[in-house]
């Protein structure tokens, strides 16, 4: 009984089901990666991570005001991969504080909503601006969210794919109501993200995620059930 | 590519003697060309300039009008290049020129024997230019000593007489020449020497009879660059090759030092183009060799152009080829000559030359020389001289053949007139520049030159040197061109000189154009010492100049720059006000080019703080005062209290970015702070983050001001930039902690203590010291009081029960209490502490937290409940139930096993398949308990058992046999279908239907229960009790019938029931005999005529009921033709005076339903009786052929008993068609195929006195029995009856 909470906690992702681990005693590496969200006002940034963290839509989100941190972890063959998520403002007025955010991240998702064109001339400017600006290798994904609103559909599938292509960028539609791709791009990235601990160690400045101490991780309960 | 120069020809020096001339020539040319001359788009032409030039040979042209006067000369015929220039005439003179376009001989064959005086036709130089041979029109070949000009030999009688020279070619070897002549054969001259007495043997190579040669080309290395190498001629002298095109295929042939025909290949066209052919070497690369160089043949007729390239097979010396490409033109092809290895000069049928670039099959130039007599050998390949006994297809190829007037060398083409010689060749690369400038197209030049330098120009000739040599020169030559252009388009236009400023000429575009080329080309003294400082005094040329400069600062292609320069660009921009703009150039240039007094003042005065840190921590590393600095600004806008000015805000955020920026080692904006200082940078800004007091503060400061301004201004990011901080190295380990609890402790002090921070901000800082605790290595390594501990715990959780509206916030509260909860040791609550953080988190909603607390104390019924109260998680419950259930121990399951049945709505309305699937795989026994429970929830219920039976038909994680053992005494099936006949009664017919047969009482039982007719009568039929369910569906048909007259909705339940009964009807009616099953169509026909009937006479019966009875009565009569005979259903409804309201009419359509359906079943009868009576006469036809066949048999043997097949006495024989036989006695039966393949077999049974092979066979019936035929017959006379009753 003792080592149920542990055993309940190897098994992560949301209620999509995307990796599920076994149960049983932990193996493989564990890595960090932070994962910095971009894009206009009200293309669901939030909803998508509250999607894949919590596995839970709200049809009215306020917008957020300062960047709010979650973390979420999903496996993928024998590595655990912790997300630390920065879920950044959309509104204009906190564009000049993206920096702080990206310029750590390993990752990025560049957020625009389908059924607005503004908002994928928006979300190109943020990948340049990324490419300028962030570390070298940070992996950019791109996601048209609100796929569920199909038939208001104002930037077509292919364009934004061969947009992607020729950055060199993950892509995915996907709908934080349905949960369509949410957990599929979080996946994604994490598949893409080096994985060697190689670089930087604990505290590692850029680049690479931090890979953590097994003995250290071992003391700590992991959170709960199937989360 | 050097060796494609060659020797020692030097035409392009002559040239310059009579540049003027050819100039002026060149642009009479130019002017008379026909539109339909130039390239297809003009922007071509500006691509790559003009490439071709033509020039006039002065010298050779006026001695050869000169020499028509004095010497009697007429019109050139035939020309011939090599180290000398030899012309031939009409009347047979000859007039060969050295490089310098002197006569050198003039050589008279009149003087020679045998009547010369005919025009020449052929010559050619040896390799070494040592001898000339020359052909003439009549057949006679002569050859003279270039040395002194003397006849050598007079050949005689080396080939067939009465026939034109039309090729004469030298070989590598000097005594080696191939002569084709009108005949169109091909012979090959030896010379030789013996005893001193010169003589030539002859030998026909390729005779007229078999194909007319019309084109004759040798491969020779000798024309070719000397600098190949010496492998190069080793490999290739022994060969000699020739390429022949006859008028209609070519061919390539190894004359030396065997004779071989190594290639050929038809090469059809148009009748009047004549093929043509050219050799080059040319570097080719190949997989297995690398680089190398190859001869290359081109050749092509019509409009079409192929490659093919030859190699030597070094160890076997066979020589092998290789087709490289082919490609069309759109135009005739005349003649081809290489210019050089990646050029081609083709002459067209509009005698226009096309100069084609190979690898991209471009054509780069064209210059038309319609205007001038290009001489054509057509007088010798119709043989005039010879009396025009020359071939029809010959004389035509001939029309348009100019073999003899063209020649190429040193890149080249030489066209030869009738009193001019001409050159066509590629302008030098400075040349075409050169030229550009002069037609006053200088933009072009430049632009030319640019993709000269970028390697993207076609035609690049006259380049010498090494790569970097070669840039050299475009480099000079361009920034020769830009100061030409500065000096006559630039200085002028700003000068505002008439002359310019009408020329159409932009001022920006041309500034932007020698920024653009000098950025280019790396250039910038050019660009900042000498054109800028010309054009600076004429306010709108530099405003133009300075504005131009910004985009190439933004893409970093100028970097440093001259300050002084630098300073006229920031004051321009800031006097015209475009700070942004001005901002972030100054962030892409280089401090050393930045007066950083003036960037300074200027972003100090107009709040450019970007500028601002850059100059300051790149210029002169000082991270800190530029902090402060800025810190006190916002601590002015702070002051005032929101809502702030755009202003302020972005000065804000600058801050909040640079701190966390300098704190993470980062430059700001980009890059990374130097490796040995980034440590000093980090602590300076903490150090200075964190002081108690700023420099010459007030007295009445508050402690820490940088802190609590930025927390007042932003709370939330700047936890969060300080949350980032705490991740890198020096916030690590025992140092690490002391610094970030020395932040902690500020933080808290500064918030707590003060009240203008609102609960929501101080909700932010636990969450954010709740995260820097759980992160850290051991969770000891920051305190924080207990009490005060205690009061932020109180103040998330209140706060969180009120506010949930932004969900992310919510969430991220959350965690942080979760992590710091599951932080050992951190938090040894006491009972009371738990009980109130449980209280807390239940009111906040953080069931997550509950959850933990719970799960620490082993509480499972309230983890339960935690899952149950939090919506988001239901989807885990079963997750967490299956866990427990594996895990736990006893108690424990059968707690959660009372907890599951007082939750069990709830979890059935979750997913209810995967809760059946969870009690069946761990609890079977509680299945029965949870129906049970579910009483008081019929809904539930219903969809619980659903999911349970359904268990037994789909087999989900094994669950199949607990779920049939649970319903072993089908209860659950009955309870289930109870349910469904209350909650769902439209589906029971269809499960009743499906059911299995041993409940299928215990379900009569609850449709008569529930009265569910249709669901009864199913189980009736199934059970086979027809009659019974018969009776009840007509009873509710009577039923449903009656209720039509009380109230007019009932009519889907009419239909329905109608529908059902007569369904029930066709779907017994095989099953009945005939005499049931009339009656029950009879009965339900009366039942629906019946009310008819009643309502006749009732006039206030609504018509819409007598039409939908009769519409249902039409169905049913449609349905029961074919059930029962017609005679017994049409007496009734023509009896029944009601239904036809005593007319005819009103049973028309009935009849006229009866009548169609008649004439479908005869057409169908009578077209499947003949098909029927074709197959059998085909069959019969078949057979009765097959039969006449005789059979040879493989082998005399029975194939199964391998005896002789007559021995014995009159044996009966079996053969097939497959020629096995076989003793009728070893096939035991009536055996109807082969047993050894099995095709048709051919039984036959041989007359006694016969013993060769039988051909007789039985022929079997055709499959259709009689008693098929018969009730075929018989259907057909039952319908004519029916009808003859009809009608009586």
């Amino acid at each position: 009984m003792a080592n149920r909470g542990n055993q309940a906690g190897t098994a992560t992702a949301a209620a999509g089901g995307a990796a599920q681990r076994p149960n049983g005693a932990t193996q493989g590496k564990i890595c960090q990666f932070k994962l910095v969200l971009l894009g206009e006002s009200a293309v669901g940034k939030s909803s998508l991570v509250l999607r894949f963290v919590k596995g839970q839509f709200h049809e009215y989100q306020e917008s957020t005001i300062g960047a709010a941190f979650l973390t979420q972890t999903v496996c993928l063959d024998d590595t655990t991969v912790k997300f630390e998520i920065w879920d950044t403002a959309g509104q204009e007025r906190y564009h000049s504080l993206a920096p702080m955010y990206y310029r750590g991240a390993q990752a990025a998702i560049v957020v625009y909503d389908i059924t607005n064109q503004d908002t994928f001339g928006r979300a190109k400017v943020w990948v340049k601006e990324l490419q300028r600006q962030a570390s070298p290798n940070i992996v950019i994904a791109l996601a048209g969210n609100k796929a569920d609103l199909a038939a208001k559909r104002a930037v077509e599938f292919d364009e934004a794919k061969g947009y992607a292509e020729e950055n060199g960028l993950l892509f995915m539609e996907t709908s934080a109501k349905t949960a369509m791709n949410v957990n599929d791009i979080f996946l994604a990235i994490a598949k893409k993200l080096p994985k060697n601990d190689g670089a930087g160690g604990v505290g590692g400045s850029s680049g690479q995620g931090r890979r953590l101490d097994r003995a250290e991780d071992g003391n700590k309960p992991a959170s709960s059930c199937c989360k | 590519m050097d060796f494609f120069y060659y020797q020692n020809w030097q035409l392009n020096s002559l040239d310059s003697s009579v540049a003027n001339s050819s100039d002026s020539e060149e642009k009479i040319s130019l002017s008379n060309s026909k539109p339909s001359s130039l390239p297809p788009t003009p922007c071509k032409r500006i691509e790559h300039g003009i490439i071709l030039k033509q020039l006039v040979l002065k010298g050779i042209s006026s001695q050869l009008m000169t020499a028509q006067v004095k010497l009697k000369s007429k019109d050139a015929t035939c020309l011939t290049v090599s180290n000398w220039i030899g012309i031939g005439t009409k009347n047979g003179l000859v007039l060969v020129f050295d490089v310098t376009q002197n006569l050198k001989w003039f050589l008279d064959t009149l003087d020679s024997p045998n009547g010369w005086g005919n025009a020449i036709s052929a010559m050619a130089f040896n390799c070494d230019h040592s001898r000339l041979l020359v052909g003439n029109a009549c057949g006679h070949i002569l050859e003279y000593d270039m040395k002194d000009g003397k006849l050598v030999r007079t050949l005689n009688d080396v080939h067939p007489p009465e026939a034109a020279i039309l090729h004469l070619k030298f070989t590598d070897l000097s005594t080696l020449a191939l002569l084709c002549d009108s005949g169109g054969s091909v012979f090959e001259l030896g010379f030789k020497r013996t005893l001193g007495v010169r003589g030539v043997d002859t030998r026909c190579l390729f005779s007229g009879s078999r194909g007319e040669v019309c084109a004759l080309e040798p491969l020779r290395t000798t024309d070719q660059d000397l600098n190949i190498g010496f492998d190069f001629h080793s490999k290739w002298e022994p060969l000699i090759v020739v390429a022949m095109a006859t008028l209609s295929k070519i061919l390539i042939v190894q004359i030396r030092p065997t004779t071989k025909v190594i290639y050929s290949q038809l090469l059809s066209g148009d009748g009047r183009s004549p093929p043509c052919l050219g050799w080059h070497f040319v570097a080719v690369h190949s997989q297995q060799r690398g680089r190398s160089i190859e001869p290359v043949l081109a050749y092509g007729r019509h409009n079409e152009l192929h490659f093919i390239q030859l190699s030597v097979d070094e160890e076997r010396r066979r020589l092998r080829y290789h087709p490289l490409l082919r490609f069309q033109l759109d135009f005739n092809l005349r003649g081809l000559q290489w210019l050089d290895p990646r050029m081609l000069a083709l002459l067209d049928s509009e005698q226009q030359v096309h100069v084609v670039d190979i690898k991209t099959q471009e054509s780069v130039d064209v210059v038309d020389l319609s205007g001038f007599n290009l001489v054509n050998s057509a007088p010798f390949f119709q043989g005039l001289a010879t009396g025009g006994n020359v071939s029809e297809a010959l004389a035509l190829v001939g029309t348009e053949a100019c073999y003899n007037s063209m020649a190429s060398c040193a890149g080249q083409l030489l066209l030869l007139c009738a009193t001019s010689l001409r050159s066509v060749g590629l302008r030098h690369w400075d040349e075409r520049l050169d030229l550009l400038v002069s037609q006053a197209r200088p933009e072009e030049a430049i632009h030319l030159g640019l993709r000269m330098l970028n390697g993207k120009a076609k035609a690049m000739h006259g380049l010498k040197g090494t790569p970097n040599q070669r840039k050299r020169q475009l480099r000079d030559k361009e920034i020769d061109i830009l100061n030409a252009y500065v000096e006559r388009v630039l200085i002028p236009l700003v000068m505002q000189e008439p002359s310019m400023v009408n020329s159409g000429r932009n001022l920006s575009s041309v500034i932007e154009l020698c920024i653009d080329v000098c950025v280019q080309l790396q250039k910038q003294s050019l660009l900042f010492d000498e054109i800028y400082p010309r054009i600076s005094s004429f306010e709108v040329a530099r405003d133009c100049f300075l504005q131009l400069l910004e985009p190439h600062f933004l893409n970093d292609r100028l970097q440093s720059i001259s300050p002084s320069i630098m300073q006229q660009f920031v004051a321009f921009y800031e006097d015209k006000g475009w700070l942004e703009a001005l901002e972030s150039c100054i962030s892409h240039v280089d401090v050393s080019s930045l007066d950083l007094h003036q960037i300074l003042t200027l972003s100090h005065n107009q709040g450019l703080c970007h500028a601002y840190l850059y100059v300051h921590t790149r210029a002169l590393q000082d991270y800190v005062s530029p902090l402060e600095d800025l810190m006190k600004q916002l601590q002015g806008a702070v002051k005032l209290g929101p809502p702030y000015s755009e202003q302020d805000l972005k000065l804000g955020h600058v801050i909040l970015v640079y701190i966390s920026c300098c704190l993470a080692g980062r430059a700001y904006p980009v890059g990374e702070i130097d490796e040995d200082s980034r440590i000093k940078v980090k602590h300076q800004v903490l150090t200075s983050l964190t002081c108690l007091h700023s420099k010459r503060a007030s007295e009445d400061e508050p402690p820490y001001p940088y802190l609590r301004t930025l927390l007042e201004f932003n709370t939330q990011e700047l936890l969060n930039a300080l949350s980032l901080a705490f991740e890198e190295s020096e916030f690590i380990g025992e140092m690490g902690a002391r610094r970030q609890q020395r932040v902690i402790d500020i933080l808290v002090e500064i918030m707590i203590n003060s009240s203008q921070f609102s609960p929501d901000q101080i909700c932010s800082l636990f969450t954010f010291i709740a995260r820097q605790i759980s992160r850290s290595p051991r969770h000891d390594s920051i305190h924080l009081e207990r009490g005060l501990f205690q009061q932020l715990v109180d103040l998330v959780c209140s706060l969180s029960s009120k506010e949930t509206r932004v969900q992310s916030r919510f969430e991220e509260r959350q965690q942080a209490l979760l992590q710091l909860l599951q932080i050992k040791g951190q938090l040894s609550l006491g009972t009371e502490d738990e009980e109130k953080l449980l209280e807390q988190a239940q009111s906040a909603k953080f069931y997550r937290v509950c959850e933990y607390i719970y799960e620490q104390r082993q509480d499972w019924e309230k983890v339960f409940e935690c899952y149950i109260d939090d919506t988001s998680r239901h989807g885990d419950i079963l997750h967490f139930l299956r866990n427990v259930f594996t895990e736990s121990v006893a108690s424990n399951v059968q707690l959660m096993e009372r907890l599951i049945l007082k939750h069990i709505q709830l979890l059935v309305q979750l997913n209810a398949t995967s809760l059946a699937v969870f009690l069946a795989v761990n609890k079977p026994a509680l299945i029965d308990e949870a129906v049970t429970a579910l009483i008081p929830f019929p809904h539930e219920r219903y969809r619980f058992l659903e999911a349970i039976l359904d268990l037994a038909t789909q087999d989900i994680d094994g669950a199949t046999n607990t779920a049939v053992l649970i319903d072993d005494d089908g209860h659950c099936i009955e309870q289930f279908a109870e349910l469904m006949a209350e909650l769902e009664p439209e589906r029971l017919t269809s499960y009743v239907q499906l059911a299995d047969i041993p409940h299928l009482p215990r379900l009569l039982e609850i449709c008569r229960k529930f009265a569910i007719v249709e669901a009864e009568a199913a189980i009736l039929e199934r059970q086979g009790e027809i009659t019974a369910a018969y009776d009840l569906l007509l009873g509710q048909l009577q039923g449903s019938i009656k209720q039509l007259f009380v109230e007019t909705e009932g009519w889907q339940d009419f239909e329905a029931a109608s529908q059902s009964v007569i369904d029930f009807c066709q779907r017994q009616a095989s099953s009945l005999t005939e005499k049931e099953r009339e009656r029950v169509w009879l009965t339900l026909l009366d039942e629906l005529l019946l009310p008819q009937r009643s309502l006749k006479g009732n006039p206030d019966a609504s018509a819409s009921i007598i039409s939908g009875l009769r519409e249902v009565t039409q169905k049913v009569v449609t349905s029961i033709q074919g059930q029962i005979s017609l005679t017994k259903v049409l007496p009734r409804l023509i009896e029944d005076p009601e239904t036809t309201g005593g007319t005819l009419g009103d049973l028309r359509q009935l009849i006229m339903g009866l009548l169609d359906n008649y004439t479908y079943e005869t057409t169908l009868l009578r077209i499947s009786t003949r098909l029927l009576q074709g197959d059998v006469h085909s069959l019969l036809s078949q057979r009765y052929r097959q039969s006449r066949k005789g059979i040879a048999l493989r082998a005399s043997r029975c194939s199964s008993c391998n005896r002789l097949l007559q021995s014995g006495r009159n044996p009966s024989i079996t053969a097939f068609q497959c020629r096995h036989a076989f003793h009728s006695s070893c096939l035991r039966g009536e055996i109807k195929q082969c047993i050894r393949c099995q095709p048709t077999p051919i039984i036959a049974e041989p007359e006694q006195d016969d013993s060769t092979v039988p051909n007789q066979e039985q022929l079997p019936v055709p499959q259709l029995s009689p008693a098929q035929l018969d009730s075929i017959y018989k259907a057909r006379i039952g319908l004519s009856s029916a009808l003859q009753n009809l009608f009586e």
